[in-house]
């Protein structure tokens, strides 16, 4: 069966390839192709258009900076613009194949604003993703912070569609999805836990990264591995003309950059650091209950990259965090991802480009803890490691189609706990059992521009997933005892699982202002994170597909609407989405899964829905920009043995959910910024009632998640202060608060004995962040 | 287990607390009141009886904490050995044994028809591990000394799982914290892990005398108290549930048939 799907998919996509070369009468065509690059800094551009002057014909720069576009013979001049940079005009004579260098000198400062709501209005309007989220860095820095630290991850969380997952948390929930259904790349590299301190700072660096992709549905085939996102995030590859570097000191965190050429426009080197300096004022507390307790988190980020002649480009980058928090001879945890891959761009040819990657993506935890304040502790530790190899092609066809296909493989091991105990713990050393999987993919996909008004991306991605022993697997019943124990031995396979993703998606550019697109897609997960609350610990555990977890499946439709006005100065879409996902994994009550090597015993299985709609409206020109978008939406799951099999919200539903952005910049000195979020609070149990029993007041749940914790709403305010402005050298102040109103949001609710009347019970609100004023000093050079 | 995971959470929000803003306030909730639900509270030990059930009821949240017993319900207990008894009905929903003995190893059986309703649980009663004495631990939490009572005695090596539940009282009140431990990562070791309460005032006091009882009992009231250790806390947003029951029919509540050793400890 697997084989015959595999043998159809190959002769489609020869087919296809035989298919497309050009018409035999007609006029010789020619390919132009080459890269994009900034002039200052050296570093490839992606998502350059190149551009036809005169024509509609043209594409843009892949995420390493390539293009290729193939024309008829004759002489063209080329458009090419990106982002932040001065548009160029090359003039070209096709009378052969061609290859071009092109360097974009850096774009006036006041007109940066500009220029971003450009690529915004690519977005929007042209190509055929739907439900796509770009943002630069440069949009991100203007956007008002907690606690002076910028966060790419809680910039995402102010887009259409976005949802947060608590106060101050860089978790987010795309279009009903859970947080860990978000595929987190890093130069394409899987992270696992993308948080630091709890949730409250995100692993990426801003000073590290330049460009966040986010995919809420659509995605092309060349992503996959998660149900409801990819948020696709590409460091700075590292200045090849000059060095360069950065210091920013926060309240809470201190962190710099360096970049700079290995050899001059030809390879470079970056280098960026973060580590939080709480540590330093809880130590130099008198209080001995604070100053011997440890607070913090430090991250790496690196990158080489070599050019190899002009056809081969060689990356590596890699990044390395931890986070320490302990309690003085009490407990401790640490925890931190490790990843790094090394890249090979080829140019096969004119039209063909090749990328291999190869990459380890790590995530391990461990908890410390002291029995009875002994001297030696025990330890528990957790971890998660990917091996991944992959294979990936962009083929230029011509007329009209670029294609990508490709194969990659990751092995993945996860350990799920280890502990250690030494003598006088009382405990013994205890080694749950490991799990191992190997997921195979192939894809194929091809964007045909069919018409200059109609584009179609259609693509098939192939999801083998086979999980090995050694170990145990076990069959369950209903109530979750095990009936049946399968012993494997090392390496022998137990199950396997095949699951064929067809993509889909049109654009019909209705007129010069207003575009149409639709799309249907599915995904498959076959990694998942079992979290039985609305906080994520670090000590979640993650599992993969087993003889009982089954993998996760998402069909997605969605349609949307596209229009700006005529000097696109305003843009707005409407976008609206219907999502069903199966096998989705829910747990018992009261299960705890730190609790039990076998796992699946506390775990219920069965469907979610999501729909919704999405309106977004933008300002992109002037003085003042921003946007507002509004999301109304629904998600739910039906889970047999929860509710009695009834569909109920998901934690993740949120009805509406509104947030507004203004960016204010009267002069080259100030920017004023301010955004305002509000959401519908979390679907949540409470009780319904209390009694009595074994001596103790219990609660009484009618139903889970029958009610809502408060609606959530909170302002922002910002002000960055650029000091001073020369050429290699600027200083910058800026000056937030976040909840500037002070309104006291949820955190979460318990119930309690009133502590002044025995015979009453309360609900209590832990309230997390009130109004936070801060301040943070950068200097570039 | 449990122990190393509920030191972590109560960890996790304890170094929050440290450097957030957090405060906390009481807060109105607009809660619904379900029609009344029964709850069955049933004991049998292995000490000398008379054992109880209490029949009682469910009320708002917002009500007081008054649990009205309902009387008129005809219960009986037995053993897989064929004994069998009808409790006495004692008024206001208390229900007793006269003439059965718990045993260990036994499994017995509890059914009460009350009207319509009929509720049925099995449970059984583990071996017994004993209990040798209860001292004084003094332990760091936070930073901060805190007085504790430490349980004396030695898990077994198996075969299978032993399972407890430690009831602690100071100076005649029951303390809410919920203790439920198992032997699963102790086989053969002494018990370390002292009783850590989940309060704020989370240290014993010179002065106070207190009662351990240590229960050993079977899984399904381990897995009672678990889900009711979650029902209760419910913070942080981990799904809150009823305490997973083993009566059928309907009923809250439990009956367990369980081990029970008490050693006091007087704190100096």
């Amino acid at each position: 069966m697997k084989k015959n799907i595999l043998t159809f998919f190959f002769s489609c996509l020869s087919l296809l390839m035989q298919g497309l070369p050009l018409p035999a009468v007609a006029q010789a065509r020619y390919t132009v192709s080459g890269t994009v690059r900034a002039k200052r800094s050296g570093e490839n551009v992606i998502r350059a258009t190149v551009a036809v002057s005169g024509q509609t014909v043209g594409v843009t720069t892949n995420e390493y900076g390539f293009f290729s576009l193939t024309l008829p013979e004759g002489e063209y001049s080329l458009v090419v613009s990106a982002v932040g940079l001065q548009s160029q005009m090359v003039a070209v004579e096709l009378r052969k194949n061609l290859s071009l260098a092109v360097s974009l000198e850096e774009g006036a400062t006041e007109l940066k604003e500009v220029v971003v709501s450009a690529a915004d209005r690519d977005r929007k309007l042209s190509g055929v993703q739907i439900g796509t989220e770009r943002l630069t860095i440069s949009t991100m820095r203007s956007l008002p912070v907690l606690l002076g630290e910028r966060d790419v991850l809680k910039s995402v969380q102010l887009l259409p569609g976005v949802a947060s997952a608590g106060d101050g948390n860089t978790g987010f929930y795309v279009r009903g999805g859970a947080a860990d259904q978000n595929l987190i790349l890093l130069d394409g590299t899987t992270v696992y836990n993308p948080s630091h301190l709890l949730g409250f700072f995100s692993t990426f660096n801003p000073d590290a990264v330049r460009d966040l992709t986010l995919y809420k549905g659509a995605m092309p085939p060349q992503y996959g591995g998660r149900l409801s996102s990819v948020a696709d995030i590409r460091m700075n590859e590292g200045n090849n003309q000059g060095y360069h570097a950065t210091a920013t000191a926060g309240l809470l965190t201190v962190s710099g950059e360096v970049e700079g050429p290995i050899e001059k426009d030809r390879s470079s080197f970056l280098v960026a650091g973060r580590t939080t300096r709480i540590n330093a004022a809880l130590h130099a507390s008198g209080d001995t209950t604070i100053n011997r307790n440890d607070i913090g988190f430090y991250d790496l980020n690196a990158k080489l990259n070599f050019a190899l002649g002009r056809r081969d480009h060689l990356y590596v980058s890699g990044y390395y965090g931890r986070d320490d928090l302990s309690v003085y001879n009490q407990f401790g945890l640490k925890w931190g991802n490790g990843i790094a891959n090394l890249r090979w761009n080829h140019v096969v040819g004119a039209r063909l480009f090749s990328n291999t990657t190869l990459a380890i993506s790590n995530y391990s935890n461990q908890i410390t803890g002291y029995v009875n304040s002994s001297k030696s502790p025990y330890t528990v530790d957790a971890s998660l490691n990917d091996y991944s190899v992959k294979q990936e092609w962009e083929w230029y066809a011509g007329v009209g189609h670029t294609m990508r296909f490709g194969l990659g493989s990751i092995y993945h091991t996860i350990q799920p706990a280890r502990l250690n105990a030494p003598p006088g713990t009382g405990l013994n050393d205890t080694t749950y059992q490991s799990r191992y999987g190997w997921e195979n993919v192939l894809y194929a996909g091809d964007e045909w521009k069919a018409t200059d008004r109609l584009t179609l991306s259609y693509g098939l991605r192939l999801t083998d997933f086979r999980v090995y022993g050694g170990g145990n697997f076990y069959h369950f019943d209903a109530a979750g005892n095990a009936k049946d124990t399968l012993h494997y031995r090392s390496g022998q396979p137990v199950v396997n699982y095949f699951n064929p993703e067809p993509r889909l998606a049109i654009g019909y550019e209705l007129d010069d202002q207003s575009t149409l697109k639709a799309s249907y897609n599915r995904n498959v997960q076959n990694v998942h994170l079992l979290t039985n609350s609305a906080a994520s610990f670090p000590t979640d555990r993650w599992t993969l597909t087993t003889n009982n977890i089954l993998p996760e499946i998402a069909d997605q439709v969605s349609l949307g609407y596209y229009r700006e006005t005529a000097d696109r100065g305003y843009t707005w879409s409407l976008e609206t989405y219907y999502k069903l996902m199966q096998h989705q994994i829910d747990f018992r009550t009261g299960a705890n899964p730190e609790l039990t090597d076998m796992v699946e015993s506390e775990l219920l299985y069965g469907k979610g829905r999501a729909y919704g709609v999405e309106l977004e409206l933008r300002k992109n020109k002037g003085k003042l920009t921003g946007w507002l978008s509004y999301t109304l939406s629904r998600s739910q799951l039906q889970i047999g043995g929860i509710n009695d099999g009834r569909w109920y919200d998901a934690t993740q539903d949120h009805t509406h959910n509104i947030s507004v952005v203004g960016i204010y910049k009267p002069n080259p000195k100030w920017t004023f910024s301010a955004d305002w979020v509000y959401y519908t609070g979390a679907a949540i149990s409470y009780p319904s009632g209390k009694y009595e029993a074994g001596g103790r007041i219990v609660y009484y749940y009618a139903e889970r998640n029958g009610y809502r914790m408060p609606a959530y709403h909170r302002l922002d305010l910002s002000a960055t202060d650029e000091l001073k402005k020369k050429k290699h050298f600027s200083e910058e102040l800026v000056f937030s608060i976040y909840n500037a109103y002070d309104r006291l949001n949820a955190y979460f609710i318990n119930f309690r004995q009133d502590p002044n009347d025995a015979t009453q019970t309360q609900a209590v609100k832990t309230v997390l962040f009130g109004i936070v004023p801060s301040v943070a000093f950068t200097i570039k050079f | 287990m449990q122990k190393i995971v509920c030191f972590t959470l109560c960890g996790l929000f304890l170094t929050a607390g440290l450097f957030l803003t957090a405060c906390t306030k009481v807060i109105k909730l607009d809660l619904r009141t379900v029609a009344n639900k029964y709850v069955i509270d049933g004991n049998i030990t292995d000490r000398p009886g008379p054992y109880t059930v209490k029949i009682s009821g469910t009320t708002g949240f917002y009500s007081p904490n008054s649990f009205p017993g309902f009387s008129g319900a005809v219960v009986k207990l037995w053993d897989a050995a064929g004994d069998s008894e009808v409790l006495a009905d004692k008024g206001g929903g208390l229900y007793t044994a006269s003439s059965l003995q718990g045993v260990q190893g036994m499994t017995y059986y509890l059914s009460v028809v009350m009207g319509k309703d009929s509720f049925f649980a099995t449970s059984t009663m583990p071996y017994r591990v004993n209990l040798d004495s209860v001292t004084i631990q003094p332990v760091l939490n936070g930073g901060k000394t805190v007085i504790t009572a430490l349980p004396h005695f030695v898990n077994p090596d198996g075969p299978g799982t032993a399972y407890y539940l430690f009831n602690q009282t100071i100076d005649g009140y029951l303390d809410q914290t919920i203790y439920y431990w198992d032997n699963a990562y102790a086989m053969g070791q002494p018990n370390t892990f002292s009783l850590e309460r989940n309060s704020k005032d989370s240290t014993l006091h010179s002065g106070d005398t207190v009662q351990v009882e240590m229960q050993c009992i079977d899984k399904p009231m381990y897995d009672y108290w678990k889900s009711m250790d979650a029902a209760a806390i419910g913070a942080g947003g981990a799904f809150p549930g009823n305490p997973v029951t083993n009566f059928s029919g309907g009923a809250l509540g439990y009956f367990s048939a369980h081990t029970s050793q008490v050693r006091g400890v007087r704190v100096r």
